[in-house]
């Protein structure tokens, strides 16, 4: 039996009286025993459980695990250096298949388990009079990572740190706010804008106490994160018109610039000059949301006033204010250059200069391509077209004034070797071209004469027939290309 | 006979190989827009193509001439592939087996390739040399069934020429049947 025969501060146990090898193992896993078993037969024998299993045992006198999967051949000596952790004189192979996916995890296991398997047969009807018990302790080279997994190895692959992390991006580029005191017992926003907590029914203020003290923190109600993210405000005071505004002059950063702004006309001033007043349907479509954060209010006093408000390296609007009270805005004039060192501003100088070699290159090896170049010989004259003489008028025509093609060799009665096909594939033979020989036969077959089957061939069935012997050329050169490149590899 | 020019537009992930095939067979001084490789690239290989590489093969005594367009591999350039892809005959994707971790990115630009591709195309898989491998790792990625493949080691200017004759074995294949399903 196992009991603690010791205090309950040293976690060994030992078994009273001899037993067979076998009878405290089944004990062990009875009890779902977790630790180190050492049999103190000759030579001592050390297995290790969990939860009851034994997983690896060996003999005190065995050579290392690592030495033995190297003597078996299952790993190599750098498979061992990659898999081996070495702190001090621990070497530790439990993440061996983590380090190295080289080394076949199976034959490693497979060795493990034949060399436990073989021990603990050997020993299993031996009796052993004395084991000592150490629970949770495993073998020293880790080999319990290899026949253990992890509880939840997707919790322990992901560390909590990835799991969820708040952006401060955002918030780090917001404008300075001020916030209430982080020791309130609640988080708690206060407007610039005074809230009417009155009650509309009755007048009184609904939480029964009277308004007290100015707000502390102050922004809008509303503002869009991506356009306080963009958004840069252009103070160009004086720098427009070169006057230093007065000391003591204020700008005013307040939003209610619906106010402010009541009494004046709007105008688009585009860049070629042309003047446009804002209508009051434009003035709708104004976003609030940057209205309120350009807040252009000043003393109307002041001759000019200009800012602005554009996302970082745009071309920005400027707010101008006349001398009249009127407030314009207007955009700088757009600029497109033809300078190429100007359109390749932003891309690095190596990189412009490989792509500008390669398009120059290229222009060059296409302008050089007969096929791109101008091929007049395929423009086709198409002949005049004759009216077609009545069939009782064939007779009277003079063969002598038809120009015919020589391979006719003047009217003769139709013969095998006179057939369309056969002169189609004569004259094709002949000629440079089909395209160039038609208009010869085609005029005057069309004035008339009988053997009307020639002028057929050319008008009815070139393109489809150019067309199939394009394909067959195109073939042709691709098998000699392809020919070209295999002769090449011998 | 007039003059015949076939285009092969070879694309791929970054360092797969795509110069390396267009050098074993190009006759002129391949067009290059190598520039020096920054970031992590760097770590991979010391020149990468920016804009594209250009390479020719011409028949002597013939106008038949081969033109080889080869596509940057980052991502960012990704625009190229999408421009040329319909101006050629045929389109050569190099893929390196060996190199895993382009392998997601390679398969979803494989399938953005060959979603309105209508130009034949082959798939080349680099430092690879066991043909059921090699289709076996183009299917995963998403070659389609009718799409050949081709084992290769490119580093090789002779298994790069091997690629570009199956390349135009396989154009002469889509031509033939399209000439005879036009007949």
């Amino acid at each position: 039996m196992l009991h603690n025969t010791r205090t309950a501060d040293i976690a060994a146990l030992t078994v009273d009286g001899a037993q067979p090898v076998w009878m405290t193992l089944n004990e062990a896993r009875e009890r779902a025993f977790t630790g180190e078993l050492v049999f103190e037969a000759d030579p001592e024998v050390l297995a290790y459980l969990d939860n009851g299993i034994v997983y690896y045992a060996e003999r005190a006198t065995d050579v290392s695990l690592g030495r033995r999967l190297l003597d078996a051949g299952v790993i190599d000596i750098g498979q061992v250096e990659r898999g081996t952790v070495r702190v001090g004189d621990i070497e530790h192979l439990g993440r061996l298949f983590d380090r190295d996916p080289s080394v076949d995890r199976d034959a490693v296991v497979v060795l493990a388990e034949t060399s436990t398997h073989d021990l603990i047969a050997e020993l299993a009807n031996r009796a052993v009079t004395t084991v000592r018990v150490t629970a949770y302790r495993h073998h020293p080279s880790g080999v319990h990572r290899w026949f253990v997994a992890p509880l939840d190895a997707a919790a322990i692959s992901r560390p909590v740190i990835t799991v969820a992390q708040l952006g401060t991006a955002v918030v780090d580029e917001l404008p300075g706010l001020s916030f209430a005191g982080t020791d309130a017992d609640e988080f708690m926003i206060e407007w610039d804008d005074q809230i009417d907590e009155t009650d509309p029914l009755n007048g009184t203020p609904l939480n029964g106490s009277p308004l007290t003290g100015p707000p502390v923190a102050v922004f809008d109600e509303q503002f869009d994160v991506a356009d306080v993210e963009a958004a840069q405000v252009i103070e160009t005071v004086g720098e427009t018109v070169g006057t230093e505004p007065e000391p003591g002059t204020e700008i005013d950063t307040d939003t209610d610039t619906d106010e402010d702004l009541a009494g004046f006309d709007f105008a688009v001033l585009w860049p070629d000059g042309s003047e446009e007043l804002a209508t009051s349907a434009t003035n709708d479509t104004v976003d609030t949301n940057h209205t309120n954060d350009t807040a252009v209010t000043a003393d109307a006093s002041e001759p000019m006033l200009v800012v602005g408000l554009a996302p970082p390296g745009a071309v920005a609007p400027i707010f101008t204010q006349s001398d009249g009270g009127d407030l314009r805005f207007e955009l700088p004039p757009l600029t497109i250059s033809d300078d190429p060192e100007a359109a390749d501003a932003d891309v690095p100088d190596d990189v412009a200069v490989a792509v500008r070699r390669a398009i120059a290159a290229i222009e060059a090896a296409m302008a050089a391509t007969p096929e791109f170049a101008p091929r007049p010989e395929v423009i086709t004259q198409l002949p005049e077209i004759v009216e077609i003489a009545p069939l009782d008028e064939f007779d009277s025509v003079d063969a002598a004034d038809t120009a015919w093609p020589a391979c006719l060799d003047r009217f003769a009665p139709p013969t095998m070797a006179t057939s369309a096909e056969v002169l189609y594939a004569q004259m094709a033979d002949d000629g440079p071209s089909v395209d160039a020989a038609a208009p010869a036969v085609a005029a005057p077959t069309l004035a008339g004469s009988p053997a009307g089957g020639v002028a057929s061939v050319v008008f009815v069935d070139e393109p489809v027939e150019a067309e199939h012997d394009d394909g067959i050329e195109r073939s042709s050169a691709l098998r000699r290309l392809i020919g070209s490149l295999r002769r090449k590899d011998h | 006979m007039s003059a015949q020019t076939f285009k092969i537009l070879v694309t791929g992930p970054f360092a797969a190989g795509k110069t390396s095939m267009i050098q074993s067979v190009s006759q002129t001084h391949v067009i290059s827009t190598d520039v020096v490789t920054s970031g992590d690239e760097s770590g991979v290989k010391s020149h990468t193509t920016v804009a594209m590489d250009f390479g020719t093969y011409r028949l002597h005594g013939d106008d038949t001439r081969l033109l080889l367009f080869g596509t940057p591999g980052q991502a960012r350039f990704r625009f190229m592939t999408n421009i040329l892809k319909g101006h050629v005959d045929v389109v050569a994707f190099v893929i390196d087996a060996e190199a895993t971790e382009t392998h997601a990115v390679a398969g979803v630009e494989l399938r953005a390739l060959a979603r309105d591709l209508r130009v034949p195309a082959v798939i080349a898989v680099n430092r690879c040399d066991d043909i059921t491998v090699a289709r076996r790792l183009a299917r995963s990625l998403g070659a389609l069934d009718g799409e050949a493949v081709v084992p290769c080691q490119l580093i090789d200017p002779d298994s790069g020429r091997e690629v570009v004759v199956e390349i135009l074995l396989t154009l002469l294949a889509s031509m033939e049947s399209t000439t005879a399903e036009v007949a």
